[in-house]
């Protein structure tokens, strides 16, 4: 079995899982439908579907990625205390492949009810400015700035729940997240990626491929880190550097699962 | 297949859970028994990959678990019960048994399902093959756990207390079921069951802190017992001495003790030994001098 099959397969069977487990749809519904208030107000249609799309995908990044991370908090842990992954580890696939696979068929499955959120916004859009293209541009937008934000998000929420209890870990991935992508330095010195392209919050990707006008992007505490958001080019860098980002926590989870033992 | 374990040792912080250890078996069943915390459970682990050694070897086919290649090689080909296993609940048995198939590399789906709906039948599961695993029992789950183990057909079979929890109906049922796997297989059975092993296994090994302190046949373990095993009938209190009480029956009008000794007290009747007699006896013997291997 080649180990895009493989991942494919763990993938699939996560995705069931996660499927038929209620906490993953008590909590994603909700959000999904917060995520329609706020997205939905700044849809004028007075400018062109591109941009549309772009601010309603900015809106939904600010509260979608914060609602994943505390469904899927406890998705590496739950194999920990049942055996399953000394189980799986027997097994001949890799187990940073299986972590990974293990994290994607559930973040397919809670990002289900958002994008259903998106295909109605999109319509919204559509209608609004009487451009059928709005759909194409909402989901282009969604793949590219709410969904590595939420990777980023389900890594980190994954991390924090192998080393904290998981409700602890839910707790704290919300303060976390506004810290990453809204911490107002000029008012509270702290560190903080805000405005830098390790930002995950997708306002590098908004502003290269939709248009938007970034609030923080380019205004970051490390000039070197902080490029002006220009194009293709800065919106890639942000989109690697976010994918680096979640590639690192995944590791380390796979790490901490091994050292465990 | 071959299974060779050299100087094999395993620390946790400044805790020795294995300690050089040697070992070497082939086909059918071993039984692997101790104390609770002497290491068997480290053991299975290190034998099956999931645990690296701190120093020493092991190759299973001739495949050295210390190396990338090697650990792969024997994962092809290994079946795997640890001690707790609780299968994901939101799945049902036969979708278990298929992702299970999926991980282990069977690539053809009509043999996945195919290999799935045997081993329900083999572990008496087939009616509950759609039914949620968080609505298992206990047993069930066990049953799971050694279908699971089976997909594949591998060539070693590790089982890590398996009959843990079982009624007797299942433990026997689960015993007759090992019992049949031993023929081409190498299965290692761990178990503090010493009827399990009894019943199932043709070779005994015993862990006593770490260390091996018998490796021989099941009857020979049981020859440690041989003159050394006696019937003490009192009044009611346990006899007294240098003496290890392997079973307590009251007799209606007092209580009739099975002991090991090498200083029988008086009234002592000997009687034929058995492999929890030949277990007390290695047990009373490891104690005296834990030091030496037997």
């Amino acid at each position: 079995m080649t180990r895009i099959a493989a991942v494919g397969a763990v993938v699939r069977y996560e995705a069931r899982m996660a499927a038929r487990a209620r906490a993953v749809w008590i909590g994603m519904v909700p959000v999904a439908l917060l995520g329609l208030v706020i997205a939905l107000a700044p849809l004028t249609g007075q400018e062109s579907a591109r941009l549309n799309a772009g601010v309603m995908a900015e809106g939904l990044a600010l509260l979608v990625p914060v609602g994943v991370a505390v469904v899927l908090a406890d998705r590496l842990r739950r194999g920990g205390a049942t055996g399953m992954d000394e189980l799986l580890d027997t097994a001949p696939l890799n187990g940073t492949v299986r972590v990974t696979g293990v994290l994607g068929g559930a973040l397919a499955v809670a990002l289900v009810p958002v994008l259903a959120l998106v295909a109605v916004l999109g319509a919204v859009i559509a209608v609004r400015t009487g451009d059928a293209m709005a759909l194409g541009w909402s989901a282009l937008a969604f793949l590219l700035v709410v969904l590595p934000a939420c990777a980023w998000t389900a890594a980190l929420a994954s991390l924090l729940g192998l080393v904290l209890p998981v409700t602890l870990a839910r707790f704290l991935v919300i303060p976390l997240w506004f810290w990453a992508i809204s911490w107002n330095y000029a008012l509270l010195w702290a560190p903080t990626p805000v405005g830098t392209v390790l930002v995950p919050s997708g306002e590098y990707p908004a502003q290269a491929w939709f248009g938007t006008t970034p609030a923080w992007a380019g205004r970051g505490q490390i000039d070197w880190l902080s490029p002006a958001p220009d194009g293709a080019v800065t919106g890639l860098v942000n989109l690697a550097c976010v994918l680096l980002g979640t590639a690192l926590m995944v590791g380390c989870a796979r790490l901490i699962m091994m050292r465990r033992r | 297949m071959d299974v060779t374990v050299n100087g094999l040792t395993r620390n946790f912080g400044r805790h020795t859970a294995l300690d050089a250890v040697d070992l070497e078996f082939g086909g059918g069943m071993i039984g692997l028994l101790g104390p609770n915390g002497a290491g068997k459970t480290t053991l299975m682990r290190l034998l099956t990959g999931v645990l690296r050694p701190s120093a020493g070897r092991v190759t299973v086919g001739g495949h050295d678990l210390g190396d990338r290649a090697g650990r792969a090689a024997v994962k092809r080909m290994l079946g795997y019960l640890p001690q707790h296993l609780d299968p994901y609940p939101d799945l049902s048995a036969r979708e278990f048994l298929d992702y299970v198939g999926l991980l282990k590399g069977i690539d053809d789906g009509r043999a996945r399902r195919a290999r799935a709906e045997e081993l329900l039948e083999r572990v008496g599961l087939a009616d509950s093959a759609k039914r949620r695993l968080g609505g298992f029992s206990g047993g069930m789950k066990r049953r799971m756990g050694i279908a699971q183990a089976l997909m594949g057909d591998p060539r070693l079979l590790v089982v890590d207390e398996p009959t843990v929890g079982l009624d007797p109906e299942e433990r026997m049922r689960f015993r007759s079921l090992l019992a049949g796997l031993g023929g081409r297989r190498t299965v290692v059975l761990s178990t503090h069951i010493l009827d399990d092993v009894a019943q199932t296994c043709s070779r005994a090994a015993v862990l006593v802190a770490g260390r091996i302190v018998y490796d021989g046949s099941v009857p020979g373990l049981t020859a440690f017992a041989e003159d050394r095993t006696y019937h003490v009938d009192t009044g009611g209190p346990q006899p007294v001495g240098d003496l290890s009480v392997t079973n307590a029956a009251s007799t209606g009008d007092g209580m009739r003790y099975r002991v090991v000794t090498d200083a029988p007290p008086a009234g002592a009747v000997p009687v034929a030994a058995t492999l929890e007699d030949g277990y007390a006896a290695l047990m009373r013997d490891a104690r005296v001098t834990p030091e030496e291997s037997v």
